[in-house]
């Protein structure tokens, strides 16, 4: 037990916060949207959760609605990355976490694939040389 | 001048200055009237000393008689509307709350923002109300001077930027606060040199002529 | 080296297009970017020339460069500030003397026109600026100098935006924020009492793709000081419902109610706080109960009290002294003006009586 527990009461209070869930039907009409502009026009859509005011019971929503689908992946490059499919095809839930630990930012994509998942081609070119390398070293 | 400014303006010496004229306004009135020669009244009472008439004045002038009511009853309920909801919103927001305390030391618990919003928006459109009444009556008309509409207006502008302050309308909320507390200030320093000072002499006014009345046998 | 681009720099550091992505969800997520805009920044962040920043301290006390380079390290604030676009600062510095001020003119030659200056601390004007002085400079002349050669000065912190601090009544340094001395350039204020990481690094980076982003009055970035504290606080229902804490230990600081009570100065403060929050996004000063103290706000200092309610006078003169005084005049007057009517009472009875008195003149 944190010992501030023991010199100060803390009581938190669990439920019944006054706030809506007005922001979490907002957020899945426009998802909705995103998906049949995606169907039309390839344009991918995203949609970020860091900076809005959501309410404890926007999140449970949105969780709820959104649920869990059949994949998902981590990134470890500068900072760790989860990524994963909700329920629906082609909405994504992309969080990123600081070193700490914390999100620092959280979107939701609505795409085939996160942009950030792709090798990119000058990357792959990286790769390429360094291999080659390699070779040419156990080679020689 | 800034949002900024205007609002530490309002909140310091201005509201020192106001507070100081308020306060000596009232003292300035009251040891007035009350250190005047009394009328001596040579005539044998009728009834008593007239302590109780007076009293029961004070609570008995706040209705219309019988006769009058088909001709003011209406204004009169505007006029109330207007009162309580002025007086809700004075004595039941908590940053007002907060003001009196800081001032007196006391304090009691406060209403919810929307039930202030609401009792102020009633009282800001009876007093529209009734200046409409005042322009458009013309026995009114004839009764009113300067003070009637200054006071009309210094009681509505409080109102009004206090609205705007809630309603986060105006764009600039350190200024429509700033210029809300200056109002304010306004109405304190004014409150006992005009008609508003009624607020205190109110009780003395009609106490005074009750009594006078009730020592006639004047029915009350 | 200045025509690297943010990508090389990261690649440099063998790290992926993938980290460079993870950059970019960092800095327009704080900026609080439309989905459009904030594609459109990731595509040219990719082609940007990397940001030249060169960082001069005067008037401070070291918080906002702790803020900056301590908040949740190895970050990504820090990272784009550190590793991407410092060239020059005072205090991250092993040089020291000659070798140090060599530095600094080497990287202003380097990037002369180009270059990013921010600016922390304020600079004083009494005693012909000798209240602060770097290597015999003083901190006037030295800012002068070094703006003559900025695309644009980011004045960092209160006190470089508003004078904070050193500002403060009776201000015995004659200090002026750095917007009163660098006139002929676009200074961009970043306050707060520190300003939050992030912003800091944000604001960098838009300037570096975008140009000067759309500014308030007092010069602030819209992006983070266009909503108040208030305006996007949690406990804000709480505010409606007029339910306070009134105390730091009663029950209302316990179940989180609003703060206006002990003082909170959210309702006029500018800042990105609620939102983008402090230590990586652990919380903020309300959300660990205690109330806005209005850092990011001129004259914050000299607001009559950090837990005086809003609402209530700042207490500009003693309160016994204007409270006695106006009885006492009132009374004095009041007494007075009483006199003057007695008079005139006391001749109109003594008239009226001696006019009873008079035999009246035989009519007929
Ligand atoms: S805690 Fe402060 S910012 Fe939050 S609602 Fe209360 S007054 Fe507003």
């Amino acid at each position: 037990m944190p010992l501030s527990r023991g010199v100060i009461p803390i009581r938190p209070v669990t439920a019944g916060a006054p706030a809506g869930g007005a922001l979490a039907d907002a957020i899945l009409a426009e998802i909705a949207s995103a998906l049949h502009e995606y169907l039309d026009t390839r344009q991918n859509h995203v949609i970020d959760l860091t900076g809005m005011p959501l309410s404890r019971e926007d999140r449970q929503r949105i969780d709820a609605y959104l649920g869990q689908g059949e994949v998902s992946m981590d990134i470890h490059a500068l900072v760790h990355s989860h990524i994963e499919e909700t329920a629906y095809a082609g909405v994504w839930r992309v969080r990123h976490y600081d070193m700490g630990g914390g999100v620092h930012s959280e979107r939701i994509e609505i795409i085939d694939v996160p942009e950030i998942v792709r090798a990119s081609s000058a990357d792959m070119a990286h790769s390429a040389r360094r291999i080659e390398a390699l070779r040419a070293e156990e080679g020689a | 001048m800034n949002g900024a400014s205007v609002l530490d303006f309002a909140r310091g010496p201005v509201f020192e200055i106001a507070l100081a004229m308020l306060i000596f306004g009232i003292a300035w009135r009251l040891v007035g009237i009350f250190a005047l020669r009394r009328p001596v009244d040579y005539s044998e009472p009728r009834a008593g000393t007239g302590w109780g008439s007076g009293l029961r004045m004070i609570v008995s002038r706040s209705w219309p008689r019988r006769e009058f009511r088909e001709r003011v009853l209406h204004w009169d309920i505007v006029s109330y509307i207007f009162h309580v909801g002025y007086a809700v919103a004075i004595l039941g927001y908590v940053p007002h709350i907060m003001l009196i305390r800081n001032l007196t030391g006391l304090q009691w618990p406060g209403l919810p923002g929307g039930v202030i919003a609401f009792a102020a928006g009633l009282s800001a459109g009876a007093l529209l109300a009734l200046l409409g009444h005042r322009l458009t009556s013309p026995v009114l008309r004839r009764l009113s001077n300067f003070d009637d509409y200054f006071s009309w207006l210094l009681a509505f502008t409080p109102l009004v930027t206090g609205l705007m302050a809630y309603y986060g309308i105006g764009g600039n909320y350190q200024m429509v606060l700033g210029l809300h507390i200056l109002a304010g200030d306004i109405l304190f320093a004014w409150l006992p040199f005009g008609k508003i000072m009624h607020v205190i002499l109110l009780a003395f006014s009609r106490g005074t002529t009750g009594a006078a009345y009730g020592r006639r046998g004047a029915p009350i | 080296m200045t025509d690297e681009t943010i990508r090389d720099v990261l690649t440099r550091r063998g790290l992926s297009r993938r980290a460079f992505l993870q950059v970019c969800a960092s800095v327009t997520a704080a900026l609080a970017l439309s989905p459009a805009e904030a594609a459109d920044m990731t595509k040219r962040l990719e082609t940007a020339e990397r940001p030249t920043v060169i960082y001069l301290s005067y008037q401070e006390c070291t918080g906002c460069l702790e803020s900056l380079t301590r908040s949740f390290s190895p970050g990504i604030a820090s990272l784009i500030f550190n590793d991407i676009s410092l060239a020059y600062n005072d205090t991250l510095q092993a040089a020291a003397g000659q070798a140090a001020e060599t530095a600094k003119d080497t990287a202003m030659k380097n990037a002369w026109g180009k270059y990013v200056l921010v600016v922390d601390g304020s600079v004083p004007l009494a005693q012909n600026g000798a209240y602060c002085a770097v290597a015999g400079r003083s901190a006037v002349s030295d800012l002068k100098r070094a703006a003559g050669g900025a695309a644009a000065v980011v004045a960092v912190g209160t006190c470089a935006a508003f004078g904070g601090l050193p500002y403060a009544a009776p201000n015995p340094t004659g200090a002026v924020p750095v917007s009163e001395i660098v006139r002929d350039r676009p200074v961009i204020n970043i306050s707060g009492c520190p300003p939050i990481a992030e912003v800091i690094t944000g604001v960098i980076l838009y300037y570096t793709t975008f140009g000067v982003p759309a500014l308030d009055h007092l010069h602030r970035p819209m992006n983070f000081y266009g909503n108040t504290i208030h305006d996007r606080c949690y406990r804000r229902p709480f505010y409606d419902r007029g339910m306070f804490a009134k105390t730091f230990d009663d029950e209302g600081a316990r179940q989180g109610w609003c703060l206006f009570e002990l003082g909170c100065k959210g309702p006029i403060t500018h800042n990105a706080c609620p939102t983008t929050k402090w230590n990586g996004g652990t919380s903020y000063p309300i959300e660990s109960g205690h109330p806005c103290l209005g850092c990011s706000e001129p004259g914050f200092w000299d607001k009559g009290g950090f837990y005086k309610a809003l609402s209530t006078p700042t207490g500009h003169w003693s309160r016994t002294g204007v409270v006695s005084g106006a009885v006492a005049a009132g009374v004095a007057a009041g007494l007075s003006t009483a006199a003057v009517a007695r008079a005139r009472q006391g001749r109109a009875q003594k008239k009226a009586a001696s006019a009873d008195s008079e035999p009246k003149n035989p009519t007929s």
